[in-house]
């Protein structure tokens, strides 16, 4: 038992030496995030492009938008986004709680069943 | 037949409330040798799990365990646990997991080196304790699942080095940082192991709470660990073999602190006698009754320190914060968090222990005593763990009541990124937060500062009816006036806005 989490403790030791490259299901190129307006405390519209894999807009998708901070343990702000033009994507009752950073992930349930996600990292500055 | 010595020592008191290992069950369960490791065990696989996490999940703090398990659960557990129950943390402490190793490495080294005395005291772990909080600050740890499990890693491996170095009990009693934090704040908690009939401990010969047994059928099978008790004298017999003893050298009948109690329950193993409970005790019953006037001056400096790092650790998460390190970069014309924090650090330790023992003095002197600054400060620095325990109390709480359920997520995340369960398709429900409605948290927080200010003055009055007779109402003014000062700080703190860390010298990512 103790030579087997010795053989895991080296191998994550291994593995530790840098750390992962976020996102890695992150698709860019289909998915682009963005804010309406400047990020302030309070109400925020989080804009997103979708784009099928031949490039045309993608229409009818179901799209989440989660905004995280980057302490474990406070609560996400999480809001689905309506489709308002041709691939364009907009969220409602998306609300920034409090100034400080933030990471904005959208993820996108396309019609044919795929899936992508992007994320925005955002600085909402102090009142 | 163990000849017993026919002395009597006078032990000090203990509390003589009800005993817990009575339940049923639990004391055959505690004195099992394995016991401990029940409990370990689930530890340790949080620990592998953070690891794995930390190093090749997803680096967002929020979605991982390792910073999830760390800096939200771990923290809130403790202060509750702590205050309802006592130090089971140290109790199930993965980290002493690593004797098994260390006993290896034993052969490869000639001895173990003996701790130096001049360390054999609280300074150096309030020193890793400055520079830990430090560290947390500046490389935002919390924020970082890979730097968690950089520190899990180095967690282990300091636990292993020094418990190889060193004597057994050395890593818990003089360097963990964690440990220490729980033992300051464990003389909040309700359990107090004590002897169970104390004549018992006074009639003993050999001590094995503290130095532990070896008991078999026979001598011949005994290695000479420790002293030799036969099986068939043991009452309520628990097996063969070697018992540890206490590892930071506490003898049952003479505990009168939670202080370097780990509850590992060695002692409970080890007694021949069955003779340890586990008793509870009144709010406050150690700080009234002052265990740590002969000469523990370091401890009493640490239990007051992190009274004020408590404070600070919650007022770096608000505005006026923010606002007075961006004042003080621009006056000394630099954007280095690094200075900027060791600064602000180093200040409020100096002004927290000023005041501290400016509070002690001014009220021996009221009361008449013309005590030295130590006599004043190990007379009045108890009532500083209360306010100290109720604030990180409040603190802690309020993340773990916003954040507890996203465990849930958190760990279905983990599941789901693991390539032999991604056909299961697992979709973590990232709602899983909150504990309570928002609207409670304040008047949580509040009540629990509030509340422990109370005890910090019942305290307080038990001092001056104890040491200053008619005088003690004059020598209450001054920890009156800073316990109400400090509650209402603490009050304050805990109503403002919170903003996340990094929007001053830029972002954490």
């Amino acid at each position: 038992m103790k030579y087997l989490l010795l053989l895991l403790s080296l191998s994550a030791l291994l593995l530790g030496c840098k750390p992962p490259q976020n996102n890695a299901d992150t698709d860019a190129s289909r998915v682009k995030l963005e804010l309406a307006e400047k990020a302030t405390n309070g109400p925020a519209t989080v804009r997103v492009y979708l784009l099928n894999e031949d490039n045309s807009a993608t229409e009818g998708a179901k799209v989440t938008v989660t905004g995280m901070m980057n302490h474990a343990g406070m609560e996400p702000v999480i809001a689905d986004a309506a489709q308002t033009s041709a691939g364009v994507y907009e969220t409602k009752d998306f609300a920034f709680t409090m100034a400080g950073d933030w990471i904005i992930e959208a993820d996108a349930e396309m019609p044919d069943g795929s899936k992508a996600t992007a994320e925005l990292p955002v600085t909402v500055p102090s009142n | 037949m163990i000849e017993l010595p026919q002395h009597s020592p006078r032990w000090p008191e203990q509390p003589r409330g009800f005993d817990l290992f009575s339940l049923p069950g639990v004391r055959h369960l505690i004195r099992w040798r394995y016991a401990r490791l029940i409990f370990q065990l689930p530890l340790l696989l949080l620990a592998v799990m953070a690891l794995l996490d930390g190093f090749l999940g997803q680096q967002l703090a929020p979605r991982n365990v390792a910073t999830t398990s760390i800096w939200l659960h771990y923290r809130g557990l403790v202060v509750l646990v702590l205050a309802l129950f006592g130090n089971a943390f140290c109790a199930a402490c993965p980290l002493m997991l690593t004797r098994g190793l260390s006993k290896r490495l034993d052969a490869i080294l000639p001895r173990k080196f003996p701790w130096p005395t001049f360390l054999k005291n609280k300074v150096f772990v309030t020193l890793l304790m400055v520079g830990y909080f430090y560290t947390y600050e500046v490389f935002n740890l919390w924020a970082s699942p890979w730097l968690s499990a950089w520190l899990i890693i180095g967690y282990f491996s300091a636990a292993l080095m020094v418990d190889t170095l060193f004597p057994a009990g050395t890593f818990c009693k003089y360097v963990c940082p964690l440990g220490n934090f729980n033992f300051v704040f464990a003389t909040a908690s309700p359990t107090q192991l004590t002897a169970t009939d104390p004549d018992i401990c006074s009639n003993c010969k050999e001590k094995p709470c503290l130095h532990g047994r070896e008991s078999y059928s026979d001598t011949s099978a005994a290695k000479g660990d420790a002293a030799f008790i036969p099986l068939s004298s043991i009452t309520h017999a628990n097996g063969a073999g070697y018992f540890p003893g206490c590892e930071t050298n506490l003898m049952v009948p003479t505990i009168t602190s939670n202080m370097d109690c780990t509850y590992c329950f060695n002692c409970v193993r080890a007694c021949p006698y069955d003779n340890v409970a586990l008793r509870t005790r009144a709010l406050g019953y150690e700080w009234v009754r002052q265990p740590w006037r002969k000469g523990r001056v370091s401890v009493m400096v640490l239990g007051i320190l992190l009274t004020f790092w408590g404070l600070l650790n919650a007022f770096a998460m608000i505005k006026p914060y923010y606002a007075f390190a961006t004042f003080l970069a621009e006056t000394l014309h630099t954007q280095s968090e690094a200075i900027i924090l060791a600064l602000i650090i180093a200040a409020v330790t100096a002004l927290g222990f000023g005041l501290t023992l400016l509070v002690a003095l001014a009220a021996d002197r009221l009361g008449g005593l013309k005590s030295t600054p130590r006599e004043a400060l190990m007379r009045w620095g108890y009532i500083m763990l209360p306010l100290g325990f109720g604030f990180w109390g409040a603190h802690y709480l309020f993340h773990f009541l916003t954040g507890a359920l996203s465990i849930v997520p958190v760990v279905q995340n983990f599941f789901a990124q693991q390539p032999l369960l991604v056909a299961f398709n697992i979709d973590p429900n990232w709602r899983l937060s909150r504990v309570v409605p928002m609207k409670m948290l304040f008047p949580i927080g509040a009540a629990v500062v509030s509340g422990y200010a109370l005890l910090s003055l019942y305290v307080s009055l038990k001092i001056t009816l104890r040491d200053f007779g008619r005088r003690g109402a004059l020598a209450l003014w001054p920890p009156l006036i800073f316990i109400t000062a400090f509650a209402l700080l603490s009050i304050w703190i805990l109503s403002q806005p919170m903003e996340m860390r990094g929007t001053i010298f830029g972002p954490t990512y």
